[in-house]
């Protein structure tokens, strides 16, 4: 879990953000505008800020300037390429572009809080402990055998926990992008999970969508 | 640039420059030379004259029997002098000193002839009661050889002139044609795309207009240059916030529904998320209507009919009263009625804008004023708010499509709109020729005034 400060003057695009971000295991704090943004900065600890180019108050770029060594993502629509460059060049840990599907931000979110060393290297739930490092999964404390296919799948699920990933998606996420097997061997995969650890109430199958895990 | 034109010129100077010259002093020398030959001529008259005088007065003196001798002695007397005799008597010839081969012309005549290459003077007379018919020839090469000495020294003379002629003659021209010349590396300074270069305009002459008429020119391109290059930002800055004002409500409403789709969330939430979708839908359909409504606005000429100003305006009113005061606003008519002619609704539509721009300006407290003001030629509507201005900056790009004087391109509940409010508002306004205007104060309030012409 990470504490992650939003920074966005559109009400509804910050409450997005928010909703999804809460939903997969952070805790968030929302801003909208660069003054009220600052005052957070300065009064709380941040594993992560999400930040808007164009604010109220005091912009994105004027803003990155005083986060110290918190890591920074931006989300903007401004897509002319210099304003990509100069938002690298202030330090920001990535660029995203409006409209983005809420699953690049998560990606995003955790590729940036693993490098930064501010995301947890394990998951607990009921009776069972992910860890993200070794790659090994734990049951009642007993190591429990998964191939690294099954690992990187629950892992995915973990990480988008309570959001439906379509078959597609996973195939995307897990194996590669040119994979030319068909969806069937996501199924494959997820009954192998369900079965080793006992998740059959955790991930669940979500009608003409795909699989979530939920907790 | 290479100076094709001075080229010609100079080889077309030089050239004339040196027919004529070396023309000249060939003539000159001819002139000297037939002056020269012409002498000769009369001093050998005069010679001639003298050698016949004293030869009939010997000859009486003497014995006809001796008569040969005397012309013996004057040939030989006369040959060292170059001057040769012969003696003709009843068709033959007695004595002669001439070279061969000379042609001698009829007693009385005078010739000049060649033999060997030599010039002779031949005068030929009857002498002595034309028994006898004298000869005379002068050996004249010397003429020649001076004639030959003299074309040799105005040679020599013309070389030298020639060449002086010709590098004062280029260095002359180079000079006059380096205006042109400068000139001609500004063009190509201009062509290169270096727009603020500028010709030398110093002096009088014709290349001096010339240089301050091209300056005029490219100080014209330039100008139109900047406007055209401020034309495409504008128009670049507008699809970048066409862009943006698309992507935003876009963002809102994918995020949504596919947070609707995926996420594990009670219904009330779902609900939520929902609305967000219908909110961000009408933006976008707020959008694409007044868009239309600009673009409608454009296409088609307005048909007038003439609208009273004072129902509009209390109309305008009454429409915002509602927002104004949710604001903690008031609203005042002021001015005098008036009939203009023109399209109802989109004056309607025009003061609108104008007095929902007024009430985002003010804070608790704000004053909005609608009134109407007439003089001969013009009708002019305002509206005057005292909220919180803007600055000369802002007021340059307000009629842009999109444009925000808020820069973080807010659109919260209180100031948000579609950001083309005033884009149409000029649309209108020239729709009916007239002119629709700002004047702003930070923090003092903005008054929009549009001006009609009547008459």
């Amino acid at each position: 879990m990470a504490k992650i400060l939003i920074v966005e003057d559109e009400t509804s695009i910050n409450a997005l953000i928010s909703k999804n971000l809460i939903l997969t295991g952070h805790a968030c704090k929302s801003a909208h505008d660069g003054i009220t943004a600052l005052e957070l900065i300065r009064s709380e600890r941040f594993d992560l800020i999400i930040l808007d180019v164009m604010l109220p108050g005091l912009s994105g770029f004027d803003l990155i300037k005083l986060t110290g060594d918190v890591p920074v993502i931006f989300v903007t629509a401004k897509s002319a390429l210099e304003d990509r460059l100069q938002g690298l060049s202030l330090g920001a840990d990535d660029y995203i572009l409006k409209p983005f599907e809420m699953q690049e931000l998560l990606a995003r979110v955790r590729i940036v809080l693993r490098r930064t060393k501010r995301d947890e290297n394990s998951f607990s739930f009921d009776n069972i402990t992910v860890d993200f490092d070794s790659r090994k999964v734990f049951c009642d404390g007993s190591a429990v055998e998964l191939t690294p296919k099954e690992f990187s799948l629950l892992e995915v699920l973990i990480i988008n926990r309570n959001i439906a990933l379509s078959r597609e998606k996973l195939i995307n996420l897990v194996w590669t992008y040119d994979y030319e097997g068909d969806t069937r061997t996501v199924d494959v995969h997820i009954q192998q999970l369900r079965h080793k650890l006992g998740l059959k109430d955790r991930i669940k199958t979500i009608y003409k969508i795909g699989y979530r895990f939920e907790i | 640039m290479r100076l094709k034109f001075l080229e010609r010129t100079y080889l077309l100077t030089l050239i004339l420059f040196l027919v004529f010259l070396n023309g000249g002093i060939f003539a000159l020398a001819l002139y000297t030379f037939e002056a020269n030959l012409e002498a000769a001529e009369q001093i050998s008259r005069s010679e001639q004259f003298t050698i016949v005088s004293a030869f009939e007065r010997d000859a009486e003196d003497s014995e006809s029997s001796t008569t040969h001798l005397l012309q013996v002695s004057y040939a030989s007397f006369y040959a060292p002098k170059g001057i040769y005799l012969r003696f003709e008597s009843a068709g033959e010839v007695t004595h002669s000193t001439l070279p061969p081969d000379l042609k001698i012309p009829e007693p009385g005549k005078m010739t000049g002839d060649r033999a060997d290459g030599v010039r002779y003077i031949l005068i030929t007379q009857s002498i002595c009661d034309d028994s006898l018919t004298l000869t005379y020839t002068k050996d004249v090469s010397y003429l020649d050889a001076d004639f030959s000495r003299l074309i040799i020294a105005f040679a020599a003379a013309s070389v030298v002139a020639s060449s002086l002629l010709a590098i004062l003659l280029y260095l002359l021209l180079r000079r006059l044609y380096s205006p042109l010349e400068k000139l001609s590396r500004v063009t190509q300074d201009i062509a290169g795309g270096s727009f603020h270069v500028r010709a030398d305009e110093s002096g009088d002459d014709e290349f001096a207009h010339l240089a301050a008429d091209f300056n005029r020119m490219a100080e014209r391109i330039s100008n139109q240059m900047a406007e055209l290059r401020d034309t495409a930002d504008r128009r670049q800055r507008m699809l970048d916030d066409f862009a943006h004002e698309m992507r935003t409500p876009l963002t809102g409403i994918y995020g949504y529904a596919e947070y609707i789709c995926t996420a594990n969330i009670p219904e009330e939430e779902m609900l939520d998320a929902a609305g967000y979708i219908m909110s961000e839908s009408n933006r976008l359909k707020r959008i694409s209507e007044t868009l239309l409504d600009s673009a409608f606005i454009r296409e088609n000429k307005i048909e007038p009919y003439p609208c009273q100003i004072m129902p509009l305006l209390l109309d305008t009113r009454e429409r915002h009263l509602a927002s104004a005061l949710s604001s903690g606003c008031e609203i005042r008519v002021m001015g005098e009625d008036a009939t203009l002619s023109g399209d109802q609704l989109l004056l309607e539509m025009l003061l609108s804008n104008l007095t929902e721009n007024a009430i985002k300006a003010c804070e608790k407290k704000g004053i909005i004023t609608l009134s109407c003001t007439k003089s001969e030629q013009y009708i002019t509507l305002s509206v005057t708010d005292n909220g919180v201005g803007m600055t000369e900056e802002q007021l340059s790009h307000i009629t842009e499509p999109f444009y925000r004087t808020d820069q973080s391109r807010s659109r919260s509940s209180r100031t948000g709109g579609t950001g083309l409010g005033l884009a149409l508002c000029k649309r209108i306004a020239e729709a009916h020729g007239a002119v629709l205007e700002f004047s702003s104060h930070p923090g003092q309030g903005t008054t929009a005034s549009v001006t009609f012409t009547t008459s």
